[in-house]
């Protein structure tokens, strides 16, 4: 299987949904609160990234109605998008370790 | 910009229909809850989503199914050619030619191979002439083609056997040509054949319908036979040459 190149938005993304399935406005949230506000990914960023996703079968959606009537559609990572996060979690590691390595040496 | 304008730009580029509702849907619902969470207006909420244009450049690039194209073309080819066949079907039973439809055959077939048509012809004959046929006419909305006319004789010294099939093709499905009463009488050129000397098969199946007529006890040296048709008040003659064999 060819390897898919996930940029840093989308692991950010897939890391969320690795710890429960979510819907748009929710990520948007979700990743506001825990990056304290550094993180505030406007809606032109996060539809593209979330149906690219979909479109690789890194994440699955499912839409469910709500009492609103407002058509929710909610994404969970799949094997494969979690196969591909954990090596882009190898590679943030090594390299957060080498700039912090440098960064200590300054 | 209003909440319809931003939704409209930003699915404008997604051409498969299907696709473009459920993105639509999918933002119009995070347009609500911006609007719910923050309090902001329609065009406040609208001017937070971000720019519509350059959403839609990514979603169109995203959203292309080829295979949902293809099947998208596939329905309307099937909804194209089943229209041009009713748009034939309801000319040509019209025009009193449903016989030109395709499938007629087929239909012809089922109709009347259920055994009974068939039966007609079957089993050994000491001799069979097999004559010309192919007159056709219209008689109150039925069109009557007399498609096969066959002489048969199963036994040194028994009469000869005339068989009739008569192809009837109408518009009127709901109400077969009743084939019996459509048949005032028949007639040779040495005599008249009492109807009591004649059975009919007729099977039915909607816009067509196939009677086989049987006839014996009829002249042996007769040189032609003739139906005589009526509906209502209207008359019409089916002649049969005895003498003229079909072409092989």
């Amino acid at each position: 299987m060819a390897k898919k190149d996930v940029a840093g938005t989308a692991m950010l993304v897939l890391a969320l949904l690795k710890q429960r399935e979510m819907y748009g406005y929710q990520i948007i949230e979700e990743l506001d609160r825990r990056s304290e506000h550094v993180f505030q990914m406007k809606e032109g960023t996060l539809y593209p990234v979330l149906h690219g996703l979909e479109k690789d079968r890194l994440v699955t959606a499912r839409e469910a109605v709500t009492e609103q009537g407002r058509t929710r559609r909610y994404y969970a990572v799949t094997e494969r998008g979690l196969r591909v996060l954990e090596e882009k979690e190898r590679e943030w590691r090594t390299f957060s370790k080498a700039v912090t390595a440098i960064l200590a040496g300054a | 910009m209003n909440k319809k304008d931003w939704l409209d730009t930003a699915t404008k580029k997604i051409y498969f229909r299907p696709d473009r509702k459920a993105v639509r849907r999918e933002l119009e619902a995070h347009f609500e809850d911006l609007r719910e969470a923050s309090g902001l207006e329609a065009e406040a909420a609208a001017a937070a989503m971000g720019d519509p244009e350059a959403i839609a450049e990514e979603l169109g690039r995203l959203h292309r199914p080829w295979l949902g194209y293809l099947w998208r073309l596939s329905q309307l080819m099937l909804l194209g050619a089943a229209a041009v066949y009713c748009l034939l079907l309801v000319l040509l039973v019209w025009r009193g030619r449903a016989d030109l439809l395709p499938g007629h055959q087929l239909c012809r077939y089922l109709q009347a191979d259920a055994g009974t048509m068939a039966a007609l012809y079957e089993g050994p004959a000491l001799e069979e002439r097999e004559l010309r046929t192919g007159t056709a006419f219209k008689i109150g909305g039925y069109m009557i083609c007399n498609d096969r006319a066959v002489c048969r004789r199963v036994k040194e010294g028994e009469d000869w056997h005339l068989y009739i099939d008569l192809d009837v093709t109408s518009s009127r499905w709901e109400e077969p040509l009743d084939c019996w009463n459509a048949v005032s009488g028949f007639r040779t050129d040495v005599g008249r054949v009492e109807k009591g000397s004649c059975s009919l098969v007729s099977v039915n199946w909607g816009f067509w319908q196939k009677c086989a007529f049987e006839l014996w006890d009829f002249p042996e040296d007769a040189a032609w036979v003739e139906l005589d048709f009526g509906f209502g008040e209207l008359r019409r003659t089916l002649h049969i040459d005895l003498t003229e064999e079909a072409e092989p």
